[in-house]
């Protein structure tokens, strides 16, 4: 219906870590007139802080690793499910959060596909899925005393998620905070 | 309340939106949202002449009819007043609660129902009285404020608590039971909010009160009403079309779920 005017646009870092996996979400910006800087690269380091108002990390939709039907031990230490799904969210708060706490004001938000919530034959995905949920929680709760938020939305890929997120990352979502939500339609 | 003239200029307004308890506190602020975002708004309420200045000051695109949430008939009948004065109703927000701090324990069971009576019934009393008619339009949004305590508990409101999970559950199943319409109904749950009454609560608490029920937010302040009222007015948006059957909270922190 509305957006709140903003004196000056808002701006978003929308990292990218999977094809196409932002792609909804930079529409659903745009409309709004954001000021929107993608980062399809490697995260941006601790040292090199991005000033913006709303970090979004969109994680990736399939599932990495060997490929289903080879049975995988989970004991076997993969690192590409770490390196896929958390150290991303971790990189992205070191990047971005310490800016935001000393501005008092700033949204995080991560966008995960459903689908690689309990993906069969990818242990390690799932547990580094829920491991993104936990820390996320742990963060959003270090720093709300600082006005930061930090959230959670599942079903990345469908219209429903995409304009949550892009709700969760604007000025007008100041007091949600910690919440994993799953917007998609069920029928 | 009087009642501004019906009139045929409605240009550009096409969206009418039913604000139960709009009178005051959450209520209110949603009903201001929706005005600046276009929409008409009747506003419900249990005593209409406590809307008298709140209608004269947002003018001709408000109006406010009596509204019992316990009664059947009276939440069909400002439905139908919303609907006569204004046009169909394509927004229901449904902001009435009731709550009674009181040890559990303590309580006898004529304590219960009203709280049933108006926390959970009530929610499912208004959204009976405008679905039909939204299917048949195919265009609507529906939201019930629940509040944080249906998810994490609150001292001295068992049965509130319960009463508001309850709109939750109601919610999501009613989601999945029009989840092929275009008919969406979700509901958005305040943490601590600081509408009149809090504040008179608060005060009447102490401060040592205020204190620590601050410092169980991580958030470590308490809402503005209109933190809560722009969650719904994003629920209730064209943009928000996809998403139904969901509690969101609005809390600050108080629960991470």
């Amino acid at each position: 219906m509305t957006t709140t005017a903003q004196a000056t646009p808002w701006r978003v870092l929308l990292v990218g870590t999977g094809p196409g996996a932002a792609a909804g979400i930079a529409t659903a910006m745009d409309r709004d007139g954001w000021h929107v800087r993608r980062c399809d690269g490697p995260i941006p380091g601790p040292a090199a802080p991005c000033p913006v108002d709303a970090v979004v990390l969109c994680l990736p939709a399939a599932p990495v690793g060997p490929p289903s039907g080879a049975p995988q031990d989970p004991l076997e230490i993969d690192r590409g499910p770490v390196e896929s799904f958390l150290l991303p969210a971790l990189r992205t708060a070191r990047a971005v959060l310490p800016a935001m706490v000393e501005t008092g004001r700033g949204r995080m938000v991560i966008a995960l596909s459903t689908d690689v919530a309990a993906a069969p034959d990818a242990t390690l995905v799932a547990g580094c899925v829920a491991g993104v949920l936990g820390l996320a929680k742990t963060i959003a709760r270090e720093v709300a005393a600082d006005g930061v938020t930090v959230n959670v939305v599942m079903d990345n890929g469908t219209p429903a998620a995409a304009e949550m997120v892009a709700f969760l990352a604007s000025a007008d979502a100041g007091y949600i905070t910690g919440q994993t939500l799953r917007p998609g339609r069920r029928h | 309340v009087p009642s501004p003239a019906v009139t045929g200029d409605t240009a550009g307004h096409d969206e009418v939106a039913l604000v139960i308890a709009g009178h005051s506190g959450i209520g209110q602020a949603v009903v201001r949202r929706l005005v600046a975002g276009g929409f008409r708004v009747m506003i419900g309420a249990r005593r209409p002449v406590s809307t008298v200045s709140l209608c004269a000051e947002l003018g001709p695109a408000v109006s406010a009819v009596r509204c019992d949430v316990t009664d059947t008939d009276s939440v069909l009948a400002a439905t139908a007043a919303a609907r006569q004065h204004f046009g169909p109703v394509t927004v229901m927000v449904n902001a009435a609660g009731a709550e009674a701090v009181q040890p559990f324990l303590t309580t006898a069971e004529d304590d219960w129902a009203p709280l049933v009576d108006v926390n959970f019934l009530g929610a499912v009393r208004c959204s009976r009285a405008v679905l039909t008619g939204m299917l048949e339009r195919g265009r609507g949004r529906i939201v019930h404020i629940t509040s944080e305590a249906a998810v994490a508990g609150s001292k001295g409101q068992a049965v509130y608590s319960a009463a508001k999970a309850a709109v939750a559950g109601y919610v999501a199943a009613l989601a999945v039971e029009i989840g092929t319409t275009p008919v969406t109904v979700n509901c958005v749950a305040p943490g601590p909010t600081e509408t009149e009454l809090f504040r008179t609560q608060m005060l009447r608490a102490g401060d040592a009160y205020g204190r620590s029920l601050k410092r169980a937010v991580p958030m470590r302040r308490f809402a503005d009403p209109d933190e809560i009222a722009s969650a719904v007015d994003f629920l209730v948006s064209d943009r928000a079309g996809g998403i139904t059957g969901q509690q969101l909270s609005v809390g600050g922190g108080v629960t991470m779920s």
